[in-house]
């Protein structure tokens, strides 16, 4: 990453190809200091159990210099279509750059990109000002999902390397990201000079079939006691699977699952049971989830940025082709992504969750500025209204300056429901 | 039965309705000031002065609007828009039919709430978070002008040639406005087609869920006549405003204190 770019000046930073953005570098501490904060501030609100994880955002980012220093390569990658177990077959380390913070979407806005996903921009601007971890990738990896990513791959080409995976626009052509997965593995043996074989991707998976195990085990816990694991819990742990180690993550969960079990009690209060869904709600974007808590428990939730948490790998034939097939039909056929052309099965899997939690109602995020996810709401909204379940729609960004109003929307659709109730 | 306050923090006004036995015995609007907290305990205290009785004789206090969570001393809150229903509900109780759909707007939002047939809440949508076209675009206009805010309504309906009006954003109205008056156009005329433009964004704003007979329209804004004339005008149905608009809020808090109260929430 480092030899693409140049540093021109003090003010400016400018790619290979010539595009110069202001030297986001004002920005950092700004990013960085409200990161932390906010870091700071999540395990004043959520339970003690969840402690154990507070120090792995500052270590990480010492461990993955050391690693990177010894040599190791770090993978950075966005969305839910890249298989983390092929980084990790091929030794070296997966980060996840899907980004939630507001500061860092302030260097798209001062170069005139303002109308756009504020996930894209939030990304960006992370890995353009070198803030945490998202500054140490030899390279990213950027599935095509939306249009947003596709022209992100672009402009982040210029200052980094950039491999695109292709995604499918329907489930059928799952052949195509299977031979595209091939190109990728090709690519990471090459960079790493690794040999991704039966025995070390069999290894991988197997790892990754642990943090499985853990996560749904950590999912029935919330089931079960909805009180005491709350959305914010949900999300730190969605979170911190980002940058953490695989096994480090995996024995954390395991810890915390085990001290809430202990510390199981009976439930205080009755609230509504929410399902929240729609666009991802990324750390430290958790002002929705916050509100919400309020005045009602999200009993689950259906992101995609879990999703790679709950589903594992199903190999039936350990041969290298078995396990490359197996590792698609992961990313694949489960997708609730609105790139790809598949609603019914979002809708589908909504119906049974909320089957499933005992769910109220369901409240639907949309990040302003998503097309996809403004468009997919219209028929979820019109199948959930003739089933007679609850279902409204809040759109925002990752600025907090519209909580008040979001707030009366949210209290107001909570008491609706109550009333309904009674 | 007990004495119960329903306080409206609202953005611009604070209001406060005091009930007793489920009648109205007295209400108070006052401007709202930097401190939601401190305007709420003004308002009270005016309104139980009247009175003649102590604020502690008051069982129940339910605070909503905006500023809702300011206010300490009240027993709990609400949030204004179920507010809004049940003050509507109670008001049109002497209606003999069933109201579908309720159009409010107050000083910084606006919002339509529709109802379903047996008057239960069933969706709601309200302005983005900017306050175009709401009670602070009217007050704006209302200071360029030079007219009274309440005397909008009474000269708009003057206007036989209503001036198409782009925009209800309260910045650009503005710029919009300046033109128009250096063009010379008549003060009634613009009033009305500003009056006709708030009208338009209401409606779209309606539409999203729905509009159905009867309508209410109430919130301070409601008091402006020109817009009630210019909602009726555009979709050419009747609308009911009821006789103090800017109170409903209140006074649905108050009702529902009543509420918590018996059950002691």
């Amino acid at each position: 990453m480092r030899n693409t770019r140049e540093i021109i000046g003090e003010e400016k930073v400018k790619s290979k190809f010539g595009l110069e953005f202001l030297k986001p570098s004002h920005r950092k501490k700004e990013i960085e200091r409200k990161f932390l904060d906010e870091w700071e501030k999540i395990f004043k609100e959520t339970n003690s159990a969840f402690k154990v994880l507070k120090n792995r955002l500052k270590n990480r980012i010492v461990e993955l210099k050391k690693e990177r220093r010894r040599g190791k390569k770090i993978i950075g990658y966005f969305c839910n279509f890249t298989p983390e177990e092929l980084i990790y077959a091929s030794n070296s380390i997966p980060v996840r750059l899907c980004s939630g913070s507001f500061q860092a979407t302030f260097i798209f806005d001062e170069n005139l990109i303002s109308d756009t996903c504020p996930l894209i921009k939030s990304s960006f601007g992370l890995i353009l000002s070198n803030s945490l971890f998202y500054n140490f990738c030899d390279v990213i990896i950027l599935p095509l999902v939306c249009d947003g990513k596709r022209k992100l791959s672009e402009i982040l080409s210029e200052f980094s390397d950039v491999w695109i995976l292709k995604i499918p626009r329907t489930k059928s052509e799952i052949d195509k990201y299977l031979s595209d997965l091939y190109v990728i593995k090709e690519k990471l043996e090459n960079l790493t000079g690794n040999k991704i074989n039966r025995k070390s991707l069999e290894n991988s998976i197997k790892t990754f079939h642990k943090r499985t195990e853990v996560f749904r085990e950590f999912l029935n816990l919330k089931k079960e006691s909805p009180g005491l694991i709350g959305s914010l819990e949900t999300n730190l742990i969605g979170f911190t699977s980002f940058f953490d180690d695989v096994e480090i993550w995996t024995n954390n969960l395991k810890k915390i699952c085990e001290n809430m079990k202990r510390n199981k009690k009976e439930e205080k209060e009755n609230k509504i049971r929410i399902l929240l869904t729609g666009s991802p709600i990324i750390f430290p974007n958790t002002k929705i989830l916050k509100i919400i808590e309020n005045y009602a428990n999200v009993v689950v939730d259906n992101f995609c940025f879990t999703e790679h948490l709950y589903h594992s790998v199903e190999v039936d034939d350990w041969s290298m082709k078995g396990m490359m097939r197996a590792l698609a039909n992961k990313y694949i056929a489960p997708s609730i992504c609105p790139c790809l052309l598949s609603e019914e099965d979002r809708i589908d899997r909504t119906l049974q969750l909320i089957e499933d939690f005992k769910v109220d109602g369901v409240i639907y995020y949309q990040l302003r500025n998503c097309q996809l996810f403004d468009l997919e709401y219209l028929k979820m909204r019109q199948v959930f209204l003739r089933k007679k379940i609850p279902i409204f729609k809040i759109v925002s960004d990752y600025s907090t300056q519209d909580t008040e109003q979001l707030r009366i929307r949210i209290e107001t659709f909570i008491e609706m429901i109550k009333r309904g109730k009674k | 039965m007990a004495i119960v306050a329903g306080i409206d923090a609202g953005s611009t006004r604070t209001k406060v309705v005091i009930i007793k036995n489920g009648n109205i015995i007295n209400k108070v609007c006052i401007p709202t000031k930097k401190d939601m907290e401190l305007s709420a305990k003004l308002a009270l205290k005016k309104c139980i002065k009247k009175l003649r009785i102590e604020k502690n004789e008051i069982n129940y206090i339910v605070a909503t609007g905006y500023g809702r969570k300011a206010i300490k001393f009240s027993n709990n809150t609400i949030s204004e828009i179920i507010a809004n229903v049940v003050g509507v509900k109670f008001l049109a109780s002497s209606l003999k039919r069933k109201v579908r759909t309720i159009i409010d707007l107050g000083g910084q939002d606006s919002k339509v709430i529709s109802l379903d047939e047996n008057e239960n809440i069933q969706n709601f949508v309200m302005n983005d978070k900017c306050s175009a076209g709401t009670g602070k675009f009217l007050e704006n206009i209302s200071r360029i002008l030079g007219v009274k805010l309440e005397d909008l309504g009474k000269i708009s309906i003057k206007s036989k040639n209503p001036i198409e009006i782009n925009s209800t954003c309260t910045v650009f109205a503005e710029s919009e406005l300046i033109s128009l008056l250096a063009q010379k156009k008549k003060t009634e005329d613009i009033i009305c087609g500003i009056h006709f433009s708030i009208a338009k964004k209401l409606i779209s704003l309606a539409n999203q869920v729905g509009v159905k007979d009867v309508i209410v329209f109430d919130g301070g804004g409601a008091k402006n006549l020109g817009i009630k004339v210019a909602l009726e005008n555009l979709l050419k149905r009747k609308i009911y405003v009821p006789s103090e608009p800017e109170f409903v809020v209140a006074l649905g808090a108050a009702l529902i204190g009543e509420e918590y109260a018996r059950n002691n929430r």
